[in-house]
């Protein structure tokens, strides 16, 4: 098994800034199509996740207090699940055929099932469960809940959960690694991540993230052995293969008054 | 943040109305390919690993409220 961790993995970090963030005028991006989702307007949306059997995208809508599939096919909206409150993240676990969304509103990890596309059962959880990641060699959902400072494991073949782990921070987004078969979970008040291996559910090493102010969101390009975390207004590489990884500043981000 | 490892892309959505695109080149490097505007309020997005389609929820359109879902691709993509 390719495991791609080495010791003193966190010697290697390095965090350049590039420039500052520039705005095209036209925007490369080009809009292919617009659903209209049926929820409250002008509310917070939060996770989104791809059902590739299904042909789904999963919305969470989390000042709207609902999950929605829409058909990647026709793009049209297929269904829209209630009963998930502040819901922040969505997990598609293909082999169970079911979806779960982690519901900041009363703090429980709801079940959908995606044959029926209602909720079929809710654990209770920490405070603010938020990001999720499955495991499936594991059958672990791997769910961070944000204030609780913890990360909760569901075996998913029985909707239980079988463990909690405790930080010394709140917990950002975590991500499955398939090629070394670990688990990664941002801790944003330390700018660390920490390492923890399905097998078991311990918590086998902690790295810092360099230049990554409260750092939350994490994608992985794992084919090229490389996490990525987003923090603010940066966005950063640590590496396992001692060479030195960008960091790119992003467009500023600006708190807006509120009403 | 999303990673779209098959064509060597990584795609953040930026609160403050842009989508910024970091390309993997050849070389190893990376290269920050778009800071592509949208709607503000923007907070994730989805990619569809089989057309490379980026999916966007927009809460706002130029300040009103709405509840959409924008499907959006970058030029070049391989479909």
């Amino acid at each position: 098994m390719r495991r791609y961790v080495p010791a003193g993995f966190s010697a290697c970090f390095l965090a350049v800034a590039i420039g500052g963030a520039l705005i095209a005028q036209d925007s490369p991006l080009r809009k292919v199509a617009q659903v209209e989702l049926l929820g409250p307007q002008g509310k917070r949306f939060d996770y989104l996740t791809i059902d590739p059997d299904d042909h789904f995208v999963i919305v969470a809508h989390m000042h709207g207090n609902e999950t929605y599939f829409v058909d990647t096919r026709t793009n049209q909206l297929a269904a829209t699940i209630t009963d998930t409150p502040g819901v922040e993240g969505v997990e598609c676990v293909p082999d169970q055929r079911k979806v779960y969304t982690s519901n900041s509103g009363d703090n429980t990890i709801g079940v959908i099932d995606i044959t029926e596309r209602k909720v079929i059962k809710k654990l209770k959880t920490e405070a603010k469960p938020d990001g999720s990641t499955y495991a499936a060699p594991f059958h672990k959902l791997y769910v961070s809940d944000e204030r609780g400072k913890a990360e909760a494991v569901v075996d998913v073949r029985t909707d239980t959960i079988v463990k909690t782990l405790h930080f010394d921070s709140e917990t950002g987004m975590p991500q499955y690694d398939p090629v070394a078969k670990l688990v990664y979970v941002n801790l944003r008040d330390t700018e660390r991540f920490a390492i923890i291996d399905p097998q078991d559910d311990r918590v086998i090493a902690q790295y810092p993230v360099a230049g990554s102010r409260g750092n939350h969101g994490m994608a992985l390009a794992p084919e090229q052995a490389a996490p990525s975390s987003s923090a603010k207004e940066t966005i950063s590489w640590p590496s396992s293969t001692w060479r030195n990884m960008p960091s790119f500043r992003l467009s500023p981000y600006r708190k807006e008054a509120t009403s | 943040m999303k990673a779209d490892a098959g064509r060597g892309r990584i795609f953040v959505a930026c609160y403050s109305g842009a989508i910024a695109a970091i390309q993997a080149l050849s070389s190893g490097q990376y290269k920050k390919i778009a800071d592509a505007p949208v709607e503000k309020k923007v907070h994730s997005l989805a990619i569809n690993l089989e057309t490379g389609y980026l999916y966007v929820p927009e809460e706002q359109e130029n300040g009103a409220p709405v509840s959409r879902l924008i499907v959006y691709s970058l030029p070049g993509e391989v479909h």
